[in-house]
């Protein structure tokens, strides 16, 4: 081969070597990289991190821009504004509307327990009371007991959510009692909440307390009840209080228990 | 008659020069104007949700700030980078250095350095003016709370306001944004040893950032194998190879509401955005050192 022709040919390997070398480079790192970013993403949600989603409700609420703001930074502050406009729902009385940016901000931003708390307060107390009181748009008492119902369950579902993604938090479970004990008198529930909350870290100290009372209301658990209280009674002087001695003393004479 | 020094090459010292030289010109052209922006949007958002009674003011102020901070030091660190290579070509400045024995590694890799630098002190710069605001906002709060909440509340009241103040735990989140930016730097460098243009450089970088930040769904797609057509499927394998996962950055998020970042988490997604880095900074010496110039 002539010297030139030679020259010619190498010259274009070379060249062909240098494109074909990072395209090569990039795609071996690519079939490394794409499983350990995953095992990574895993490990991430295993801690808590990156459960957000984005769906197709929060691209309708936040616009086409605001849903690329959440995409690329500023998903917190995103959730901030829809939280903000669930404000301007709660004034204007626009429950359902409420219900929906709350979820969406929940959705964005599942690791603030606070707004999972405060969108079940909305819904279980503040629009299921609203439904109840409301006898101008619906004068009939078993139907605003029904959409009063439907409220108190939206809280529920909130509640259960956000326990969902914050498996670790006191607050939540401890809510989820007061929901089940308050607003369904479901007091099986409500023990079983409680009683969740008070093994949780950070758990306050009455948690046990509230959890033994929902017991007491138990029909067919008032022995149970009884050893419970019992139990915190002999703790000492912080947990003696009026409800848990009177509760006691209640149970006790049911029980024909002989006082010590 | 003295021996002939010999000419290592790699030094440390020219890429230590060139990253302080390139720090000065960046300086020079005026980049930290743009932490008068950041001021004045932290400021301005603390005055703004002084009113808010509907969500936690600090943590609203948390959200704009740690947000902006992400925003803003990606946007510097792409326009820093997009500029670099085409300014040197267009003042000649690249043809004096490379006659010099200066090699396209260490000249890449001062340049670089250079816009690290400049990213580390400015994203330090915002970190102080943040966690400034959030203390002065901390101390109003905690006045407010003084005057309103009964006696039995006061210490769990003054204590959520705390919380939702400016902690500790943010650093480490701060830093992830910090590494996201020098990331998307380095890739943008990468682009522009491909492209003659800034403008092509800059509008790619810029697409390559949103691409990121949904390249975990196409990987999830792709690695599932959901049923998709071939050339979806492709499609989705192509982003995943091929792009960074930019998500895989943003924790503040979650660190700004009270989740704890576990010490070895952290060090993992720092390793993988080192580990892209250098991949990204590889690929753009190999384009470079066989482009001509």
């Amino acid at each position: 081969m002539p010297p030139d022709r030679l020259l010619q040919t190498t010259g274009r390997r070379v060249k062909g070597l240098q494109i074909a070398l990072p395209v090569l480079l990039l795609a071996a790192f690519g079939w490394w990289k794409a499983p350990a970013e995953h095992r990574l993403l895993k490990t991430q949600r295993g801690a808590g991190f990156q459960l957000a989603s984005l769906s197709a409700d929060a691209r309708a609420q936040l616009g086409q821009s605001g849903f690329i703001a959440a995409l690329s930074g500023f998903r917190a502050l995103m959730a901030d504004l829809l939280w903000i406009k669930a404000g301007t729902s709660f004034e204007r009385t626009e429950w359902s509307r409420m219900q929906l940016l709350m979820h969406t901000a929940t959705r964005l931003q599942p690791r603030a327990v606070l707004f999972w708390e405060m969108a079940q307060a909305h819904m279980a107390y503040d629009a299921a009371t609203a439904m109840r009181m409301d006898d101008e748009r619906q004068p009939s008492p078993a139907l605003r007991r029904k959409a009063e119902l439907q409220f108190i369950r939206i809280g529920e579902t909130f509640l259960k959510d956000g326990i969902a993604f914050n498996s670790d938090s006191s607050r939540l479970w401890e809510k989820l009692g007061d929901l089940y004990s308050r607003r369904l008198y479901a007091h099986r529930e409500a023990h079983e909440a409680y009683l969740e909350a008070a093994r949780r870290p950070g758990a306050m100290s009455y948690l046990r307390r509230f959890s033994a009372y929902e017991l007491a209301k138990i029909p067919g658990r008032e022995a149970d009840a009884y050893n419970a209280l019992k139990a915190l009674y002999e703790e000492g002087e912080a947990q003696r209080l009026p409800t848990l001695l009177r509760l006691l003393d209640m149970l006790g004479k049911k029980l024909a228990v002989t006082p010590e | 008659m003295h021996p002939q020094p010999v000419h290592s090459w790699f030094s440390a010292r020219r890429v230590a020069a060139l990253a302080h030289n390139t720090l000065l010109e960046l300086v020079r052209l005026k980049v930290f104007y743009f932490l008068l922006l950041f001021a004045l949007l932290v400021i301005g958002s603390s005055i703004f949700t002084v009113n808010f009674s509907f969500q936690n003011p600090l943590q609203v102020l948390k959200d704009i700030g740690l947000g902006a901070m992400s925003i803003f030091s990606w946007l510097l660190g792409l326009l820093c980078t997009a500029g670099l290579l085409p300014k040197d070509r267009e003042d000649r400045t690249l043809y004096t250095l490379l006659a010099k024995p200066v090699s396209r590694l260490e000249y890449l890799l001062g340049k670089l350095s250079g816009v690290f630098l400049l990213l580390a002190i400015a994203v330090a710069l915002m970190s102080v003016m943040f966690a400034g605001v959030l203390a002065l906002r901390e101390q109003q709060e905690i006045a407010a709370v003084m005057q309103s909440s009964p006696p039995e509340r006061l210490a769990a009241d003054i204590a959520a306001v705390r919380a939702a103040a400016f902690q500790a735990n943010l650093i480490p989140g701060i830093l992830l944004i910090l590494l996201k930016a020098l990331l998307c730097s380095t890739l943008t460098l990468l682009l522009s040893t491909l492209a003659s243009s800034t403008v092509f450089t800059l509008l790619t970088s810029v697409v390559i950032y949103l691409i990121g930040h949904v390249q975990g769904v196409a990987r999830e797609a792709w690695m599932s194998g959901a049923d998709s057509s071939a050339a979806l499927r492709v499609l989705a394998g192509f982003v995943a190879l091929v792009f960074p996962d930019l998500q895989l950055f943003n924790v503040v998020d979650e660190i700004a509401v009270g989740t704890a970042l576990p010490a070895s988490l952290f060090w993992q997604t720092t390793g993988f955005g080192v580990l892209y880095i250098a991949v990204y900074f590889l690929l753009a010496q190999v384009l470079f050192s066989s482009k001509e110039i």
